[in-house]
């Protein structure tokens, strides 16, 4: 019986794969055409917009900047330099100390020279015990929370978000060198429809390798560590390609943690960053479209940016980049079955049927599939009922799929916007042949531990040890 | 037994390899020529805006011989940046004859030709932006018309490039616009900030608008402009019917200020609409410095907390005028209103004052009594602080100033200052 039945089996496996591979890949080229149009429209925009007078305006609406730090005394001061040369008109800068537990605090100190500051403090989002509010004698429009931790990033940034003052919040990681038109360029979206523009994301790259000095980026010296450069490619392809698609119809579903800008009421309407999950944007994200889809709302928007906004620190080896992936598969899975009501309900237009399903069987369902294709294709290759070579067509057509998503994706970034040099760009290319033999599967161990690790019910902000600067 | 389709998996496999061998080259290449052509145009532009600068040092004359052989050479997308950076490069006396000098080069009914019906996008839209620094009469309908245009960037540059003309009728013409709400107010009018100080009457016309969104930006614009003009007006619209726009007049008397401005804000005082009160509080504050006190006091017992806020801050801000209406605040029932007058004392750092005093042989008699209402406050939030400043043998003695008023209070502090005790 099994002999008959194996065979069937296998066959059919290998039909429901290559159909996946295929329709995996036909929906990241049609991201890529719309993306290959929607880009140079957002860098033609960008090329004829009027800098000068949002600079000198006082209508400018005005940003509150959030750094959430945690054990960040390696970095925490060139971010915060970074936020301080922002060329905006007017924004503050609240950073907070989340229960650090090595000198996060004493750096801030010296950087910022700091004064405990009476002021009332009414916790309207949760966010766990505040120790102390400090302003800076040295820069008056920054202000520093240190509080306990146990609320994860999520608590800390509602707890700067309990004291903003401003309509619009732009959250960044505490190892983030935001660039200093960052804030400019995406607000300027914002203000032509505050009304309705709720979120804008924008791409962020990795700063792994860049010298940095007093918050700005004075050599830019990429890393060669393939880690991270196929980093930087798959940032291309999903926050370039994926996400400007995607926002082109206004079902971005997510705005990184890494660089983020929100009105800040709509925290206030919906209960602010939950700590009940893995990591906050992606939910949150999702949280916003369900609440304005629920209530038919056609006008609201949440945007996503091509241009580079700043850069962050990613993993440089295998160890860190597992415990990153793990934590990110592990809240993907918590949002899309949180969320699970919005999958092919008309209700939810275009983000039901065109975003979510693409989670579902990509993010979350994929990589069964995949390890399940070709360990089903090289067991039947043992067994003698599958021939070598149809294993090889398959397992070149994933390969050169891959690749070709990945080439699209560096082709549509680095046609309009000199960040990368040729030698990087060709260094890109190479990996991006590559790819597939090798990251693919560390990204792929990683999802399956995040998995595992989800159906357990685990839920830790695992930071990964960054490497020194 | 089961048909892998293998060949055409191969030859799938064939198509997509040829196809990324063909990507990657063609990559490689485009950078290459990008990178190279990147390099020329950054160096073209440099030059010609250096050739902009030494032909305004070499003065009028030469701006009027030179100009048109150096615009000639200027291609649409060069003119953007150099336009953009106009500031930096040539000095504002000339930026006139060098607009007139491009006019006249670039025949300005080309650049109209291309803005109304070019078929490609973006070039209609340099065109469209060259036209709002031509200043042109004939450039206002074309823009006007495609401000209306249903693509959103065509309407959007359009807009820019109105506010690039800085002149009375295009400042009509955003004013207009405001009424479509397609883009915000803020936008708009942050277009019409940067226009000449005479945008000012414009405005105050359209503070007579029918529609409440148009009159709440003309107000907005004219409270940053803070002239005196249409004063009368203004204070009309205190009483309009829509209270977002009666807080607008409000800020815009508070920038304005003069006796007359405080006439008007008083009728706000005790407006229907909370942040109406609000703003008004907040512009008597700035109007009336000082006098403003006994204006606002009542409102300290407002039923919002946002206007009571902005009482305490005008309390703050004017102490010493202050203190006689905590005292009388303090002699009252109203607990609310004790406590708000507490954290006044505080934040106002008078506490340290009246700690002072307290040492003194005959200490007034308002400071025992304003100590006496703190106190009875129960919100005796920055005592602790502030005594700590003080040498031990003087602490005693505010405590024990304290003790006759709160024994156990007294007892909790001293307790707090020796570390004997430390809130949760």
């Amino acid at each position: 019986m099994i002999k008959f039945l194996l065979p069937v089996f296998i066959y059919l496996l290998f039909l429901v794969s290559f159909a996946y591979f295929f329709v995996m890949a036909f929906y990241f080229l049609l991201l890529s055409a719309i993306t290959f149009f929607e880009e140079k429209r957002r860098v033609m925009e960008l090329d004829a917009e009027d800098f000068t007078t949002l600079y000198s305006s006082s209508f400018t609406l005005p940003v509150s900047v959030i750094i959430p730090a945690h054990n960040e005394e390696e970095w925490i001061t060139d971010s915060v330099k970074a936020a301080l040369n922002l060329k905006y008109p007017e924004f503050e800068v609240i950073v907070v100390d989340d229960g650090s537990t090595d000198n996060t605090l004493k750096q801030l100190d010296s950087l910022l020279k700091l004064k405990p500051f009476d002021m009332p403090f009414a916790e309207y989002l949760r966010c766990g015990r505040i120790r102390e509010i400090f302003k800076s004698q040295a820069y008056p429009n920054v202000t520093v929370i240190s509080k306990d931790g146990g609320c994860k990033k999520a608590g800390a940034v509602n707890a700067a978000l309990n004291i903003s003052r401003f309509k619009y919040v732009c959250v960044i990681d505490a190892d983030t060198i935001v660039e200093p038109d960052a804030l400019i360029k995406v607000m300027a979206h914002a203000q032509k429809d505050p009304e309705n523009i709720i979120g804008i994301g924008a791409y962020f790259g990795l700063v792994n390798g860049l010298k940095i000095k007093d918050g700005q980026i004075t050599k830019w010296s990429f890393s060669h560590n393939p880690i991270v450069a196929s980093q930087n490619i798959e940032y291309m392809r999903s926050l370039v390609v994926m996400r400007t698609a995607w926002s082109k119809f206004n079902v971005m579903p997510i705005i990184a943690g890494g660089f983020g800008i929100w009105r800040r009421d709509i925290f206030f309407e919906l209960g602010g960053y939950s700590p009940e999950y893995s990591s906050e944007d992606l939910e949150f994200t999702f949280r916003v479209h369900d609440y304005f889809l629920e209530k038919n709302d056609k006008k609201y928007k949440v945007l996503m940016l091509p241009y580079i906004a700043s850069w962050t620190e990613g993993p440089s080896n295998i160890a860190s980049f597992i415990r990153q992936r793990n934590r990110w598969q592990r809240v993907t899975n918590e949002t899309v079955w949180h969320y699970k009501h919005m999958i092919f309900n008309l209700r939810y237009r275009t983000f039901g049927f065109f975003v979510l399903p693409y989670f579902l069987f990509y993010e979350v369902s994929g990589v069964f599939i995949e390890v399940a294709s070709i360990a089903f294709l090289v067991w039947g290759i043992t067994v003698q009922v599958v021939d070598i070579r149809v294993f090889l067509a398959f397992f070149s057509f994933m390969v050169l799929t891959n690749t070709i998503s990945s080439l699209l994706a560096i082709f549509i970034f680095t046609r309009d916007q000199k960040v990368f040099s040729m030698k990087n760009i060709i260094y890109f290319i190479v990996l991006s042949f590559l790819e597939f033999f090798w990251y693919k599967w560390i990204a792929t161990i990683a999802k399956i531990l995040g998995t595992l690790g989800w159906s357990k019910g685990i839920k830790t902000y695992d930071q990964y040890v960054r490497a020194a600067r | 037994m089961f048909n892998y389709y293998e060949n055409v998996i191969w030859e799938i496999d064939g198509a997509l390899f040829a196809c990324a061998l063909a990507l990657s080259a063609f990559i490689i290449i485009y950078s290459a020529l990008k990178d190279i052509l990147w390099r020329k145009r950054n160096q073209r532009l440099a030059e010609l805006k250096k050739s902009f600068q030494h032909l305004a040092e070499a003065g009028k004359n030469s701006i009027k011989d030179g100009c048109i052989s150096l615009t000639g050479r200027v291609r649409p997308e060069e003119f953007l940046s150099i336009t953009h950076d106009i500031n930096s490069i040539i000095p504002r006396k000339f930026e006139s004859q060098l607009r007139q000098c491009f006019i006249s080069y670039n025949k300005l009914s080309d650049i109209e030709r291309l803005a109304e019906k070019s078929g490609n996008k973006w070039k209609r839209i340099q065109a469209i932006i060259m036209l709002g620094y031509t200043k042109s009469e004939s450039a206002l309908n074309i823009l006007k018309a495609s401000l209306l245009n249903k693509d959103e960037d065509i309407s959007y540059f359009s807009l820019l490039a109105l506010g690039e003309m800085k002149d009375e009728s295009s400042a009509r013409a955003l004013f207009d616009f405001l009424q479509k709400k397609i883009y915000s107010g803020y936008k708009i009018i942050s277009l019409l900030e940067s226009f000449p100080a005479s945008v000012a009457e414009v405005a105050i016309e359209y503070t007579k608008s029918d529609d409440p969104f148009v009159r709440f930006w003309a107000l907005r614009l004219l409270s940053k402009l803070k002239l005196r003009g249409g004063l009368n007006t203004i204070i009309e619209l205190t009483k309009d019917s829509v209270p977002n726009v009666r807080a607008a007049a409000c800020d815009c008397l508070a920038e304005i200020g003069g006796q007359e401005a405080a006439a008007g804000l008083r009728q706000c005082l005790y407006d229907n609409f909370w942040f109406v009160r609000m703003h008004a509080v907040r512009g008597m504050g700035k109007v009336l410095g000082k006098g403003s006190v006994r204006e606002v006091s009542a409102l300290i017992q407002d039923g919002n907390w946002l206007v009571r806020d902005a009482v305490k801050k005008v309390f703050e801000d004017n102490i010493e005028e202050s203190l006689v209406v905590i005292e009388k605040i303090f002699s009252g029932n109203d607990d609310n209103a004790k406590a708000d007058c507490t954290e006044v004392l505080e934040f106002s750092g008078y506490i340290d004052t009246m700690l002072k005093e307290l040492l003194a042989k005959e200490p007034h008699t308002r400071t025992l009594v304003l100590l006496k209402g703190m106190v009875g406050a129960r919100a005796h939030l920055g005592l602790e602080w502030s005594i700590k400043k003080f040498s031990s043998q003087e602490r005693a003695h505010i405590i024990s100033d304290i003790a006759q008023i709160d024994p156990l209070l007294s007892e909790h502090i001293d307790k707090k200052i020796k570390d004997i005790i430390k809130e949760p």
